[in-house]
């Protein structure tokens, strides 16, 4: 779809983004998001909203009427209340990532969804479940560099029948300090440009690859579970974690478990008999995909 | 909070159909379809729920059989252990008193 038609079909809500199962209604008539839309989201697939099933909605819009005109602010509308702190206009990406992610997180009643970076090869699926900070973006976007896809930097989404993993390969939030240790990486074309002082500090996106969007309907079966602790300083350590202490974390990662019930308990047990589960402390990238490379190795990943 | 009464004599039974039970290493995840709640049980409070899904027993045959069961002796296993698993049982919602209690004035 053509740029202006994106900005177009995004001012009058009518823009459909398909992510490979998802799809999302979007609205905005804020004009960093449709910058946003352009270059992080340049691969993806739009389409004119035609009355189709979409799985989520969202309007990035002003607050109130005043702060649509002066010292312009936005807020995430995904269409249902919820506590969001007003951003500045500039920061629309921002509040679209985050709009897109609540929908997901407390909307989603047919799959479970982990908070969880996700990424996989042909052998298995690879789920990074740490609490914010701990790593998890990071060492997904670092995974994706040594040729692992991309399925999801924020949600583990798993299948209620037969427990794949589903992908949802959004752009990667990276922050702070990441920003620069994936940029060398991957490389500067690979990485938005940084939203300075955000809510959690500087944040910039790493985009997903073609590959990852074109396989985004292709499920993977969970073979390990890594827990990251980045801890300034920390030698690098690796624990084995029991598959009981495995699903008593998996249950806490998870934003739908208690809505989703029976399916979901069956889920995450099968999972963690399943896959391998690992707990890595680290404190440098190397350090991580050094620890990641060795648990790999015992799972055959 | 009891759910039920709890007498010495009170026999106690579970519903299986209500329980998804789930066994890890040494700890077994129980999914209560009735609350909706999930727990983890230790091995015995698991060994008790298992035997109250096949018979009511009061705390004290609960205690002889489990003592068999697992191989434990009294002062492994000794009733006042069993009756604090029995009270968790019964908060958590798998247990139940198996029959009517008769209340009196006396």
């Amino acid at each position: 779809m053509l740029e202006s038609d994106i900005d177009k079909y995004l001012g009058q809500g009518l823009l459909v983004l398909s992510i490979g199962n998802f799809s999302a209604r979007l609205q905005s008539s804020c004009a960093s998001v449709g910058v946003h839309l352009h270059d992080v989201y340049r691969d993806y697939s739009f389409v004119k909203f035609d009355h189709q099933l979409h799985d989520q909605f969202l309007n990035v819009r002003p607050p109130n009427l005043l702060r649509g005109l002066i010292k312009r602010q936005v807020i995430p509308d995904p269409g249902f209340q919820f506590p969001a702190v007003p951003l500045p206009d500039s920061m629309g990406a921002l509040a679209f990532e985050m709009g897109l992610n609540i929908s997901v997180a407390l909307k989603t009643y047919n799959r479970l969804i982990l908070h969880a970076g996700v990424v996989a090869n042909d052998k298995g699926g690879v789920i990074i479940s740490a609490a914010s900070g701990g790593g998890k973006s990071t060492l997904t976007a670092l995974l994706m560099q040594e040729g692992f896809r991309l399925l999801s930097d924020e949600f583990g989404i798993i299948e209620l029948n037969g427990h794949t993993l589903l992908p949802y390969p959004r752009p990667v939030s990276l922050k702070n300090a990441s920003i620069d240790v994936i940029k060398e990486v991957a490389g500067d074309g690979w990485i938005s440009a940084v939203i300075k002082d955000g809510p959690k500090g500087n944040v910039a996106y790493r985009r997903a690859r073609y590959i990852d969007i074109a396989h985004a309907c292709e499920t993977a079966v969970p073979k390990l579970i890594v827990f990251p602790k980045f801890e300034k300083g920390a030698t690098a350590a690796v624990n084995k974690v029991a598959s009981a202490d495995t699903v008593m974390r998996l249950i806490a990662s998870s934003t739908n478990y208690q809505i989703i019930g029976e399916d979901a308990f069956r889920a995450v047990n099968h999972i963690a008999k399943q896959a391998k589960a690992y707990e890595i402390t680290y404190g440098s990238s190397a350090d991580a995909l050094g620890l990641f490379r060795a648990v790999a190795e015992g799972t055959v990943l | 909070m009891l759910a039920g009464p709890s007498q010495q004599d009170t026999m106690w039974c579970a519903d299986k159909a209500c329980c998804v039970i789930e066994a890890h290493e040494e700890a077994w995840y129980v999914y209560h379809t009735l609350s909706g709640e999930t727990h983890l049980l230790n091995f015995l409070s698991y060994e008790v729920l298992k035997l109250l899904f096949d018979m009511p027993l009061d705390a004290e045959a609960i205690g002889e059989h489990v003592r068999i069961g697992l191989g434990f002796d009294l002062e492994d296993c000794p009733l006042s252990l069993i009756r604090q698993t029995i009270q968790e049982l019964d908060v958590a919602g798998f247990i139940r008193p198996s029959e009517k209690i008769k209340f009196s004035n006396a």
